[in-house]
């Protein structure tokens, strides 16, 4: 079985065998990634053999260092599916309500009324997590599903992980703000 | 930052989630396929756009090196014009000036001008002079510049020189012609 290194070193010789191993490994978490934003599987098919073609490319540029192999594809996935959604729909302006930053509630007390074992809230939450601008949603569906840690997530993405862990925090305020106005 | 339970949340996405469908069996010959036209497509595109991007840049630089020094002809030729046309009246002076930036040009064009410099003429007097060397004072700036442009051909100077020239001594004859007309 190839490492990780031995299958970088293949692909940037431009070994058929290292790609071929490289798709085989990550593809279907790849594709797991971006089905799950973008509804049409023969977009996110597309959406995968992208990824894995710019990943091919830009090969040299991939530092083990910094992160694992999947972790990168995963950065490429997410930026090609978020402009995939932009081009293809318009702009969905997340749950604004000025009145969120108004509310002064700690994290305790954030992750208490999400965690209520409520089954309506429980629905109400899944048809609100659809409302969130598709950036918001890949965020929470990254940590909160994949359980991806914030350091991967901000690699993914390219935002901090102050910014990240604050961007987390205000989309569960909105959330719960949106819930307690049912 | 302590990982954040959110039960509800995650129970919530893991429903949204839960028929995810699974990467198809066919997804590695179409990868295949990809990377076959990938591959068949021209890698030299993006030397083509790096070399169109720099003959785009010389070719810009090439032609504000060479306009640079015309948007210095107007002011010089302004004054020549003008100063020709005193020359006709008995109070050139101003014809020195012309007489030694000629001077600085190697070639025949000088000529002519020296001849109608002194302002004690009468008018119609230098117009036979003239009318005899204009054919020719018009002819030696085309020449000059052809040598010019052939034997210098890679200093922008002399060839703007040589342009300002020509148009000099057209201005002279306009003038000079206009003057007859006058007269007549």
């Amino acid at each position: 079985m190839q490492t990780e290194k031995q299958i970088v070193e293949a692909v940037s010789s431009g070994k058929r065998e290292g790609q071929d191993e490289m798709v085989r490994r990550y593809a279907s978490q790849v594709f797991a990634m971006i089905v799950k934003q973008v509804t049409d599987e023969m977009d996110a098919q597309e959406l995968t053999q992208d990824t894995f073609l710019k990943a091919f490319r830009n090969i040299d540029r991939y530092d083990a260092r910094l992160s694992s192999l999947g972790t990168w594809l995963c950065r490429i996935a997410y930026h090609l599916t978020l402009d995939f959604l932009k081009r293809r729909r318009p702009v969905i302006v997340s749950l604004e309500d000025s009145s969120v930053w108004q509310t002064d509630i700690s994290d305790e007390e954030l992750e208490a009324e999400l965690s209520t074992d409520n089954e309506q809230r429980i629905e109400r939450l899944q048809e609100l997590v659809q409302q969130l601008s598709d950036e918001e949603r890949m965020l929470l569906t990254l940590y909160y599903f994949d359980d991806h840690p914030l350091t991967e997530i901000a690699f993914i993405t390219g935002i901090g992980e102050k910014a990240l862990a604050n961007r987390l925090y205000r989309i569960r305020k909105k959330l719960y703000k949106k819930l307690k106005a049912l | 930052m302590n990982k954040l339970e959110d039960t509800d949340l995650r129970e919530a996405l893991r429903r949204n989630y839960a028929e995810t469908p699974q990467l198809p069996e066919g997804f590695m010959e179409k990868m295949h396929e990809a990377v076959k036209q990938e591959e068949s497509q021209p890698r030299h595109t993006r030397s083509y756009r790096l070399a169109a991007t720099i003959t785009s840049i010389a070719a810009a630089i090439l032609i504000a090196f060479l306009l640079w020094p015309e948007s210095h002809e107007a002011p010089i030729t302004q004054p020549v014009v003008t100063e020709t046309i005193e020359q006709n009246t008995p109070q050139s002076t101003s014809s020195e000036p012309i007489v030694e930036e000629k001077k600085e040009a190697p070639q025949k064009p000088s000529e002519p001008s020296q001849k109608f410099h002194p302002a004690n003429k009468p008018h119609k007097a230098p117009q036979e002079p003239l009318l005899a060397q204009a054919e020719p004072a018009t002819e030696a700036p085309a020449r000059n510049y052809s040598e010019e442009t052939t034997s210098n051909s890679s200093n922008p100077y002399l060839i703007v020189t040589a342009q300002l020239q020509d148009l000099r001594s057209r201005g002279e004859r306009l003038d000079r012609e206009v003057a007859m007309m006058m007269h007549n």
